[in-house]
């Protein structure tokens, strides 16, 4: 229906929807259609409570705070702390219903090819990404090796990302002399093997769910 | 069609690693260039793969492949002529998967689309590696990965394959296969050029010789190669009546989902010296990280006498240290002397481990006057010989060194192992090594496990 980039687009004006509104009917309906789509993409349940246990601090802390120190009666502050409180819990299910939808290799070649970004940006960011788990893997290392060098080195001391750092320098220096020895030219023109062509389906979507939403937001009570 | 090599120098950091270096590479061309470490190999190469001066460094002379300056192309279009293999194979693939991969350097060089699934078949035959085409580069081993890395540059087309120290961390029997590859390469009209510390399985296939000799890469007539060495079956002394250290039963170790490891009962005991050997792949770092607790394993681990779980990790840290296989994990500060000065206060050895004694090995090992450099500026050599010396330093009772000799020149292996042997006997340490540098090793070991179908298995000799 949409490509990576049009899912892409979808997020982002649904977002900015979200928070240039204070429609709490709105927010409530987005949450549960959301919640819907990223059940639907037959996620492992565990990851989908993590969404819940991730969103619910920042909610309810938004909620709390606007319940309690906005301005207006009563009803009002209610009001905006609900908007607020589901805002934060809209914005988590639309960003994991993109990502789970979309490798993130895909989403970056399919923005570099549609948006014309720069390669060496998009394959800059996929081989960081690619990275990642080795950079888990790195942080434990480094506390290890420090204790076996008698020194404990914890979570919250600089000296173990100064390192991690570090590595990812290395890191990022020995590849891009790899990628240049694979070919890899800044500005050079490239072929494609995959093409992730907008689709002309995907824009009526869009614009349909965007007019679809603005109504909404006149006609919901709330 | 020729690559021609005129006059080359290479400074990096001021210091000048080699000068007036030609010679002609031509197709069918099977060279091997031999010199200690941190001497310029991987500069050599580098430069010739026109990543140098790109990347730093200060470069005189010319590169010219058909007569066309290499330094002066792009990327995309060097790489259609030569091809480079890096010493470290998980950091030369940008992309997650070996399909991936192919396709990235593919769409660099400008290939039409609709050829690039066959030439992916073709590339990934001509290394045997057909079954490896959806799998996750950083889920493969290293002699895997460099089969990998040779089918993407052959994807390219390039005639000139370069290949830095390849075999670092790759077992005897895929060093075997990868050189009677490059061979076949060669007699298909590639020219290679490898750089190796170890000239064994190159003799009968090279056609010519090159020698680091101050400052300078020079050709050796054949009488001057290096010797083959014979196949040896070397006994030694047997395992000591320590007490027991680590006590294992029905031990199970998994890497990606893949059965590595299924010991009913091993024991090791305290004193001893012991190698492990075993093909590429089947698990012997693993192990050596189980050990270390870097790595979860099942089963029942204890070590003296109380269970592996039982122990804090900081308290077990101060009995078992293990030298990583990357040096770079290894370092804590920024510089040699702080490094240096972190392991004099924290040995456990202060008496042994005086300042004289620590001064004598930096100077055995040719690591004196380095001690303002930033140890991430060091070579690959370098860094090893530093990062072994602080392990040794520490002197835990239990050592684990993986692949502790991987990128050492023969200078630096002999003066790191009588290092370590003085040191081992005098203060009663456990060692135990997972190597693919056998000969050298035998004169330290007491005992031989060699990892065959997922078991330990005790070895009265080791077969080289």
């Amino acid at each position: 229906m949409m490509n990576a980039s049009q899912r892409l687009f979808l997020a982002l004006l649904l977002s900015l929807e979200i928070v240039l509104t204070n429609s709490l009917g709105f927010n409530g309906l987005l949450l549960l259609v959301f919640n819907a789509l990223v059940l639907l993409q037959r996620i492992d349940w565990k990851r989908y409570l993590t969404y819940w246990c991730v969103s619910i601090i920042p909610s309810i802390g938004s909620f709390w705070s606007f319940y309690l120190y906005a301005q207006g009666d009563q009803a009002a502050r209610l009001h905006t702390g609900l908007v607020m409180g589901s805002r934060v819990l809209v914005l988590i299910f639309v960003g994991a219903w993109l990502v789970n939808g979309t490798r993130e290799s895909v989403l970056l070649q399919s923005l570099q090819q549609n948006l014309h970004l720069s390669n060496t940006f998009i394959y800059g960011l996929i081989a960081a990404l690619n990275f990642m788990p080795r950079f888990k893997q790195a942080i434990q290392n480094i506390q290890a090796a420090s204790q076996m060098r008698g020194e404990s080195l914890h979570w919250y001391q600089p000296t173990i990302y100064f390192k991690a750092l570090i590595q990812a320098i290395q890191w990022s220096e020995s590849l891009a002399m790899a990628m240049t020895a694979h070919g890899f030219q800044e500005g050079a023109k490239r072929t494609a093997y995959r093409t992730y062509p907008f689709k002309k389906v995907g824009f009526c979507w869009l614009a349909l769910v965007v007019l679809f939403s603005m109504v909404l937001l006149r006609l919901l009570p709330y | 069609m020729t690559l021609e090599v005129k006059n080359l120098s290479f400074a990096y950091h001021d210091e000048a690693l080699f000068r007036d270096f030609s010679m002609v590479l031509s197709p069918g061309d099977f060279t091997l260039l031999m010199g200690p470490s941190g001497c310029g190999k991987s500069s050599l190469l580098k430069a010739l793969a026109g990543l140098y001066p790109q990347y730093g460094g200060k470069l005189s002379g010319s590169v010219q492949v058909a007569g066309q300056n290499l330094s002066k192309q792009k990327a995309n279009l060097r790489a259609k002529s030569v091809g480079l293999l890096f010493q470290n194979p998980r950091e030369q693939f940008a992309m997650p998967t070996v399909e991936e991969e192919f396709i990235f350097t593919m769409e660099n060089l400008g290939m039409p689309a609709n050829q690039m699934a066959e030439r992916i078949d073709w590339a990934l035959k001509r290394v045997g590696m057909t079954e490896f085409r959806q799998r996750v580069l950083a889920e493969l081993s290293g002699g895997e990965m460099q089969k990998v890395a040779l089918a993407e540059v052959l994807l390219t087309g390039a005639k000139y394959l370069l290949l830095d120290e390849p075999f670092a961390a790759v077992d005897e029997q895929s060093r075997k296969d990868m050189q009677q590859l490059l061979f076949d390469l060669s007699r298909d009209g590639y020219a290679i050029l490898v750089s190796d510390h170890d000239a064994s399985g190159y003799l009968d296939k090279m056609n010519r010789f090159f020698q680091y000799e101050n400052e300078r890469f020079v050709q050796k007539d054949s009488a001057d190669w290096p010797r083959e060495k014979r196949t040896q079956a070397y006994p030694f002394h047997k395992a000591g009546a320590g007490k027991t250290l680590f006590d294992l039963t029905h031990l199970r170790i998994e890497n990606d989902q893949r059965l590595l490891l299924e010991q009913e009962k091993l024991e090791l005991k305290a004193g001893d010296f012991t190698l492990i050997t075993g093909p590429n792949g089947s698990g012997k770092s693993s192990f050596l990280k189980c050990l270390a607790r870097l790595q979860k394993a099942e089963g029942d681990m204890s070590y003296l006498d109380q269970d592996f779980h039982k122990w804090k990790k900081r308290d077990y840290y101060r009995q078992v240290t293990m030298a990583l296989q990357s040096s770079l994990d290894q370092f804590l500060n920024i510089t040699v002397e702080e490094e240096l000065q972190q392991v004099l206060n924290r040995t456990y050895q202060k008496s042994y481990w005086q300042k004289e004694r620590l001064a004598e090995a930096l100077s055995l090992l040719g690591l004196t006057g380095l001690e303002k450099r930033s140890v991430y500026t060091l070579s690959g050599g370098q860094q090893k010989k530093l990062q072994l010396l602080l392990m040794m330093v520490m002197a835990s009772p239990v050592l684990l060194l993986d692949e502790p000799l991987a990128g050492l020149d023969q200078k630096s292996t002999q003066v790191l192992l009588a290092l370590l042997q003085k040191m081992t006997k005098e203060l009663q340490l456990t060692i135990l090594v997972v190597s693919h540098q056998i000969e050298q090793l035998l004169p330290l070991v007491n005992r031989h496990l060699q990892l065959i179908d997922g078991q330990l298995v005790d070895q009265g000799e080791v077969v080289q």
